[in-house]
């Protein structure tokens, strides 16, 4: 694999004002990304997990663009992109695209596959209508499509379907990036096995790079060559997903793998029941975040962040693993 | 005695659309015993939650509906009985856990009045008293300070709190049957844990039988001792769970199983069924899951196979089932 | 490729008679729809007829034999106190009627349209100051408001349609804002905005498509509180200026010979009644039509 990476982040943080009272006078933030820092290489699958509220979809937001970071700094092909001119935000917006959610509100219902299909080369290049009708419809066969569905409307396709149509969208301008927002997880089993298998093919042929944010361990275990662990705005553990998987360190980590449903009825796990409730991340416990709900936590835990320390490749945020 | 707590045969349940009549559920035959926690699994559109709400009675009527077969619980067929039998059984000796518990709870109500109410209106009980065990209730659902959740509203609870009074809901009456749709899918995978976890340990306290609806492979796996497998509205395999896992018979089944990507073990490409569900209005001929088998023949294309038998207990829909167990132990 | 050919060809064949095809196949179910559909049709209809329908000049035609009289078969439904006949003044008074809603409601939903969608789209404080605008407005009861303006303007039609405009168009940027709010988070518009699509793209190609359903809907139940405003504003003497007919004019008219002469009033007030009903139902239907899930 390429050692340039494609996209790093250097202490991005993402905080929401929370103003109270008659004045609308800010009275503290919700720190839904405080202080996230890692790198995307070219070609790799990039795996963001961590339950909801854990910050992993705001992030993806902010990588790219629909939310200005608080702080921090993102580089995108060693350019900053605070520092990008208008010229180059236009290029890197072609470069990084996104694939949603929920197939359903993706989709503009009032156009037509094709007219969707067109659009971004219709913000990037100078084809004409011709050419991106063709565009659209061997967009349409790579994600395994009928071309003649250009003519069709959203309403008038499956989940499944039109979660491949977004694919298309976001392939359209050949980007480098893909910030893949729970692609899967509105889906049913037998299409979210079509639709990752579609992602990885696609991978393979054109060496694109994804950034997989999911609450799904399994999906992300399969798909993903790295995965970062998320707990309230910060990552707790950063490793390959063989190492995560095999070796968890954190006990974050350790409590989200043994919570995993048995893949058979005799194969039931261990489980490590965590105490209590997330905290509100308006006002996140002092110290390690986790500390409230650790069955290690210690006192140095009450007190002091501990940072992710990296050794082998295997990152972890914890002051009992170092 | 008979073991059997409930007993669905033949249930057909039509829908009438702008299109014409459409058959989301097909001549469904299943029971459940007392005490026992059952399966329904399939994805979206196979008609699981139409069967269970047409068990509780509450299949809304205008898309205007027709409902064939028979329901059998406590030696009455549900379906011949009147609205207000149906009401008294409802939330009593029959209750129901959603899956979204923001939108099953009122949020004009406290959490105790709620849990209240079911138990005032089906055992004629005194206030005080339904508040004692409503306590009780939300304690044993694992809430901690119960006295203080009780006079709380629901918004001032997070998803997996909330569940859990849904649970507690289902639990005021004692009822011999809970049906649970899809009860962790809209949460957290540690907080789905605990709530799978409770249902396991309150299943052998209170003794009810469930019916777990759900898409999910792990959650059969974690709580059912029988799973049945819809497919298009039918009812395409029936097994107890382990049965399930080790001897699939159907091709369905097998795909379902295949496409969950493993954590343990090497990573290998995911298998995935081909196609996608069919529409009710055009199903295909024969069997309705020909198209997107890999076993289909001609036969199947041509006719419908019937419900056979495996072993007990054991029933599959699929003409070519010897191969499809054939080929696990070859693998 | 093949497929650009095909999609060339469907376009002759006519998207339109497919589109109205699917629209028939789900309107039809609701009949009071159909219904409404029909009256409002049909009253359209008579409105564009009108000068070849009517049987006499609705101003000009004055029998002065014949003041205030019975419906005969002459006089299909009496005259007035001028020997004016009824029956093509409310023909004709359809015309001015009808003519007064769309041009009002039109003008004011473009407004409102313009308003909301600044207003939604790019909110902080453009959205502060047009809401407190638009609130400041809609504090004024509607028709003490539309009075106000037509005793400043003076009355004539093109001032009525100024007025009522006014009046409406708040109401409608107040709608628009709303939609556009919902619309603006949706993930389709986010992907436009990750691709690098100007504000411009966004607003016309994305949000006001979305917008135009519950307009169309809105629109419909005002054109019907538009006819009857106009009538409010005639009968109080604020509106049409005499002689031309309204509906509500001549419901003006008819009103110190409502007990000798009832079908002076009883004709003009069954047209408003009747219109405002068929606007009604098919507003109703619309709105079935274009909830999504219906779909």
């Amino acid at each position: 694999m390429d050692k340039t990476p494609l996209l790093e982040l250097h202490d991005v943080k993402k905080y929401y004002p929370i103003k109270q009272g008659l004045l609308r006078r800010q009275t503290g933030n919700v720190k839904a990304v405080d202080g996230v820092s890692f790198q995307v290489y070219p070609g790799e699958t990039f795996g963001l997990v961590g339950e909801s509220g854990c910050g992993k979809s705001t992030l993806g937001r902010v990588i790219v663009q629909l939310l200005q970071a608080t702080a921090g700094e993102i580089q995108f092909g060693k350019k900053g992109i605070s520092t990008m001119s208008a010229k180059e935000k236009l290029a890197f917006k072609r470069e990084v695209q996104m694939i949603f959610q929920d197939p359903f509100s993706s989709l503009n219902p009032r156009q037509k596959i094709g007219d969707i299909l067109e659009e971004p080369y219709c913000i990037h290049t100078e084809l004409t209508k011709h050419e991106r009708r063709e565009k659209a419809s061997e967009l349409l066969q790579k994600v395994g499509l009928n071309p003649m569905h250009a003519e069709r409307y959203p309403h008038q396709f499956s989940g499944g379907q039109r979660q491949r149509i977004g694919i298309a969208r976001a392939l359209a301008l050949n980007p480098k990036l893909i910030v893949c927002d729970e692609p899967v997880s509105a889906l049913d089993v037998s299409i979210q096995s079509q639709i990752i298998n579609l992602l990885e093919e696609l991978q393979e042929e054109t060496g694109i790079s994804l950034l997989f944010i999911a609450h799904d361990l399994s999906v992300v275990k399969h798909i993903s060559h790295r995965i970062a662990v998320m707990y309230l705005g910060n990552i707790v553990e950063l490793a390959t997903a063989e190492e995560l998987f095999t070796n968890p360190q954190h006990p974050y980590t350790r409590t989200l793998l043994s919570s995993i449903p048995a893949e058979h009825p005799r194969k039931k796990r261990e489980r490590i029941t965590l105490a209590g409730e997330i905290p509100n991340p308006a006002n996140p416990p002092q110290g390690c975040k986790f500390h409230t709900r650790c069955p290690y936590a210690e006192e140095a835990c009450k007190k002091t962040v501990p940072p992710l320390i990296e050794s082998n490749g295997h990152a972890v945020a914890c002051h009992l693993i170092q | 005695m008979n073991s059997r707590l409930l007993d669905v045969k033949g249930l057909t349940v039509q829908f009438h659309t702008p299109d014409g009549p459409v058959e989301v559920v097909s001549s469904v035959d299943f029971h459940v015993n007392k005490g026992e926690t059952v399966g329904l699994v399939g994805e979206s559109g196979c008609g699981k939650s139409v069967s269970s709400m047409a068990i509780m009675g509450l299949i809304p009527s205008p898309p205007a509906k027709q409902i064939g077969g028979e329901i059998w619980f406590q030696e009455k067929n549900l379906l011949a009985e009147s609205p207000d039998y149906l009401r008294s059984i409802r939330g009593n000796s029959m209750s129901m856990i959603f899956q979204d518990p923001m939108s099953s709870l009122d949020p004009a109500f406290t959490v105790g009045s709620q849990i209240d109410e079911a138990m005032q209106f089906h055992q004629k009980i005194a206030a005080n008293e339904a508040k004692e065990r409503s306590i009780e209730l939300l304690r044993r659902v694992g809430i901690s300070n119960p006295e203080l959740r009780y006079h709380e509203y629901p918004h001032q609870l997070s998803g997996g709190m909330r569940q859990r009074v849904m649970i507690a809901m289902a639990l005021a009456c004692n009822p011999q049957l809970i049906i649970a749709d899809e009860p962790t899918t809209a949460l957290d995978v540690t907080v789905q844990a605990q709530i799978l976890d409770l249902l396991n340990d309150l299943r052998q306290t209170f003794g009810s039988a469930i019916i777990m609806i759900t898409h999910d492979m792990g959650v059969v796996a974690e709580t059912c001792d029988r799973v049945m497998v819809m497919y298009a509205g039918q009812i395409v395999e029936e097994a107890p769970t382990e049965v399930l896992f080790d001897q699939t018979a159907h091709p369905y089944t097998e795909g379902l199983l295949r496409s969950i990507p493993k954590i343990s073990g090497k990573k290998v490409k995911l298998y995935s069924i081909p196609g996608s569900v069919p529409l009710q209005r055009d199903m295909p001929k024969g069997c309705r899951f020909h198209p997107r088998c890999s076993y289909a023949t001609s036969l199947c294309q041509e006719k419908e196979p019937p419900i056979q038998e495996l072993a007990p207990g054991h029933r599959v829909k699929c003409w070519h089932s010897d191969q499809v167990i054939a080929k696990q132990g070859g693998v | 490729m093949e497929y650009v050919e095909i999609t060339k060809e469907a376009e002759k064949k006519g998207q339109f008679a497919e589109q109205m095809r699917a629209f028939w196949k789900v309107f039809s179910i609701r009949k009071t729809a159909v219904f409404g559909l029909a009256i409002v049709c049909f009253v359209i209809l008579i409105a564009i007829l009108a000068p070849l329908l009517a049987p006499f000049d609705p101003v000009e035609d004055v029998d002065y034999g014949n003041r205030i009289a019975n419906p005969s078969a002459t006089h299909l439904f009496g005259t007035d106190e001028f020997g004016r006949d009824i029956f093509s003044r409310v023909l004709m008074g359809a015309q001015v009627s009808i003519a007064i809603s769309v041009s009002a409601v039109t003008i004011s939903a473009a407004i409102g349209i313009v308003i909301g969608l600044i207003s939604g789209y790019y909110g902080r404080w453009v959205d502060n100051v047009l809401m407190r605008i638009v609130d400041g407005l809609m504090s004024f009861p509607p028709i003490l408001f539309a009075i106000a303006l037509m005793a400043a303007l003076g009355n004539n039609m093109g001032n009525i349609i100024v007025a009522l405009a006014v009046v409406y168009a708040p109401l409608f940027a107040r709608l628009v804002r709303g939609t556009v709010l919902s619309v603006k988070n949706k993930e389709y518009v986010e992907a436009i905005q990750v691709m690098g699509g100007s504000h411009i793209r966004i607003l016309f190609k994305h949000i006001l498509p979305n917008c135009l359903s519950p307009l169309l809907i809105q629109m419909t139940t005002y054109f019907a509180y538009a006819i009857l405003a106009e009538a409010s504003l005639s009968f109080i003497g604020l509106g049409v200026p005499q002689p031309e007919p309204s509906w509500g004019n001549i419901l003006y008219d008819g009103r110190q010979y409502m007990l000798e002469a009832p079908w002076i009033t009883v004709f003009p007030g069954v047209a408003i009644a009747v219109t405002v009903l068929g606007l009604n139902l098919l507003g109703d239907g619309l709105r079935d039509y274009l909830d999504p899930r219906m779909k």
